[in-house]
């Protein structure tokens, strides 16, 4: 298991878009994923998921990963959200 | 025509959604709302009622990935992003498991575990304070009506028939809506609910077909089958029009084509006044993405790119590289064409939010515009870099904002200088000296416009806050909008006294507030000697078209009559005297709103149409 905490940057939150591009980047991982807010765990491969998180900018999530490429995982996801879905 | 004179004539009035006019037979959409039967099922029933569930689920994203092939539409057209989030959800392992799991360990039937599931979802979403997430929910709710009709019904059902040309008359139309459709036959959207941010708002404008929202019970006033007339400007629909109003609509739509086809080659150039004077036509954009319509709208460059753009969207501050960037595509699309860049122009309601700033009771008249990037220098530096480094590729000028004195003209320019210099040191290849231009939209720069002149290289008035400054009118406030009127001789005075010391220190002038798409300030802010004009994309047409009818010498006699009156009603009456004696022009009150219209004479050839 790994895990590391994260800030939401970017403006309006994880809503659509962005919310999209972060259950394609974490479904591109074998390992299980898993984000956490205040108040609820979510799976992080889950569209449905991530929506109710309703992350708005500056809010802490954790983000865990379980299995082989775990870390890796883990780190991509969080240097997505923190160079705030610059991609797109 | 079905409806003869057995309806009454109606005018109702919404809001305009989506620009444009059409006329056809309203056609009644009637939103399927499901009897969602509720009862247990048998264990040995359980696995076909789960094939059952999951079939639906594949059947509804077929039926998407169908419609976004048929609509076409591209990949960044955010009707298609909506879409392309329904077949995501469509998609959702997790939420399939949930479902599923509901069925088995509570033995309740497919169609009301997914209700349930769904409709849990949405009300969480619902109960929340961000409008972007609330907003979620109807696509929730919109998904789940989808998949409940695949449940109950075996085929996808009737299909409603569109004949071709009619205009969708409906409470609410949704995605799932519109597989039920053809969305192609449809001419106009008309609804009873609905806002700017709507499904039907964002799909009738990325088909470039006239909406009009929010009619509220009126909507009740309009029968199936009969004609109705959808202003998309105006925000009107005409129901059982009269020969009349068939009579203007025909007009405005042969103007519309003739227009199109006057200006046919008349790509990205000055456009040439009846007298012979030259006049810019650029257009206003609020982020690369629009540079492609404003290069097809046929503007000669652009005459204000809002760079606030990156606070407001999806990223936090952005980096160096990243505004270059930006900026980059919107030159590549203008490379020989001037590209006016406004730096960042935030109000305080906003930085309070992005960076902790102190909260303002009066953010208009608070730490705004150049303040705010003179009190933050690194944010400043980093995007006049950014600009600087872009520089290379075409024709940039930097637009300050909010400019109120001559020393944050000079402190501005200072900081310009400085870049210049510290890029030039880091090996950075500059373009030309990029020119530095002041808004004015302030009356103490209006006041100071003589000095301001002096040390800027061009102007550009920013009408909006220039009225309501000058006029002390929140533009936002219904009880005083009235007020808000850029025919006040005092707004006229102001913009003239502006132009005169911009042309006796030798620069140019521009606009690009909303009074220079409107027709009279259009022609008003010509007779008072401004040099370009840019307004949205969708206007840059109609303004050049109009500009070939008219001559810069009549409306100079024009302007400089308005601006010895008193007050806006001399100034109203005087139009009223003046361009009425033209044929081309005739004027009504619409909503106690003074509106003026153009009838060019569809068969002339304008003499000076083109500038070559």
């Amino acid at each position: 298991m790994y895990e590391e905490q994260v800030k939401v940057r970017n403006v309006p939150g994880i809503h659509a878009r962005p919310a999209a591009l972060l259950v394609q980047e974490a479904s591109r991982f074998k390992s299980e994923i898993f984000i956490t807010s205040e108040k609820l765990t979510v799976n992080g491969k889950s569209i449905m998921g991530v929506m109710m998180l309703a992350a708005e900018t500056g809010m802490l999530l954790i983000i865990k990963g379980e299995g082989p490429d775990e870390e890796t995982a883990v780190k991509s996801l969080v240097s997505l959200i923190e160079t705030a879905f610059e991609e797109e | 025509m079905a409806a003869k004179r057995k309806y009454r004539r109606r005018v109702l009035s919404g809001i305009g959604a989506s620009p444009g006019l059409a006329m056809g037979p309203a056609r009644l959409f009637v939103s399927q709302e499901y009897h969602v039967p509720t009862h247990g099922v048998a264990p040995d029933k359980l696995a076909a009622e789960i094939k059952r569930f999951r079939q639906a689920m594949s059947q509804s994203r077929d039926e998407l990935v169908n419609l976004r092939a048929k609509l076409k539409l591209k990949a960044d057209d955010p009707a298609d992003q909506i879409l392309a989030s329904h077949q995501m959800i469509l998609q959702d392992r997790e939420l399939i498991r949930e479902i599923v799991m509901a069925i088995k360990s509570e033995q309740m039937n497919a169609a009301h575990a997914v209700r349930r599931i769904f409709q849990a979802k949405a009300h969480y979403l619902e109960s929340l304070s961000n409008e972007l997430f609330r907003a979620r929910a109807a696509d929730i709710i919109d998904v789940k009506r989808r998949v409940i009709r695949h449940i109950l019904s075996k085929e996808t059902g009737p299909q409603f028939q569109i004949p071709q040309g009619s205009i969708l008359v409906a409470s609410e139309i949704t995605p799932s809506d519109t597989a039920l459709m053809d969305p192609t036959h449809v001419v106009a959207f008309v609804t009873e609910r609905g806002t700017l941010v709507s499904h039907v708002t964002i799909m009738a404008r990325s088909r470039g077909v006239p909406a009009v929202i929010g009619l509220h019970a009126d909507i009740k006033r309009i029968d199936d089958n009969v004609p109705v007339i959808v202003d998309g400007d105006m925000g009107t629909v005409i129901v059982a029009p009269n020969r009349k109003d068939i009579a203007r609509y025909k007009e405005s739509s042969k103007r519309e084509n003739f227009i199109n086809r006057l200006l046919v080659d008349h790509d990205n150039r000055p456009i040439e006044m009846l007298d012979g004077k030259s006049v810019s036509v650029r257009a206003n954009i609020g982020g690369p993405e629009d540079s492609q319509s404003a290069s097809l709208s046929g503007a000669e460059g652009i005459g204000l790119f809002r760079s606030e753009f990156f606070f407001m969207g999806k990223i936090g501050f952005p980096d160096e590289m990243t505004q270059a960037k930006s900026y980059e595509d919107v030159i590549g699309t203008f490379p020989d064409a001037p590209v006016t860049i406004r730096t960042l122009d935030l109000g305080g309601d906003k930085t309070e939010a992005l960076m902790g700033d102190l909260h303002e009771d009066n953010p208009f008249l608070g730490l705004r515009g150049i303040r705010f990037c003179l009190e933050h220098k690194d944010i400043f530096i980093t995007q006049l870099r950014a600009i600087l480094r872009a520089s290379v590729l075409g024709n940039v000028r930097i637009l300050l904002p909010m400019i109120s004195s001559l020393e944050e003209l000079r402190n501005s320019r200072e900081l310009v200088r400085q870049t210049e210099k510290q890029l030039a040191s880091e090996g950075v290849e500059l373009g030309e000296p990029v020119p530095v231009g002041v808004m004015i939209e302030v009356p103490s720069a209006v006041f100071m416009s003589d000095q301001l002149a002096l040390e800027a290289d061009f102007f550009s008035i920013g009408s909006n806050d220039l009225i309501q400054y000058t006029l002390a009118v929140d533009r936002g406030n219904e009880r005083i909008a009235p007020l808000y009127d850029f025919l006040n001789p005092a707004v006229l005075r102001a913009i003239r006294q502006t132009v005169v010391n911009a042309h006796e220190a030798g620069i140019e002038v521009g606009s690009c507030g909303e009074m220079s798409g409107e027709m009279l300030g259009l022609l008003l802010l010509i007779g008072m000697g401004v040099d370009e004009i840019s307004v949205v994309p969708s206007l840059v047409k109609r303004v050049k078209a109009l500009l070939t009818f008219v001559s810069a010498a009549d409306l100079e006699t024009l302007a400089n009559r308005c601006l010895a009156a008193g007050c806006v009603d001399e100034v109203r009456q005087i139009i009223q005297d003046d361009l009425g004696r033209q044929n081309q022009f005739s004027f009504e009150y619409h909503n106690n709103r003074f509106v003026c219209q153009w009838h060019p004479d569809l068969d002339a050839e304008p003499s000076g149409k083109d500038s070559k």
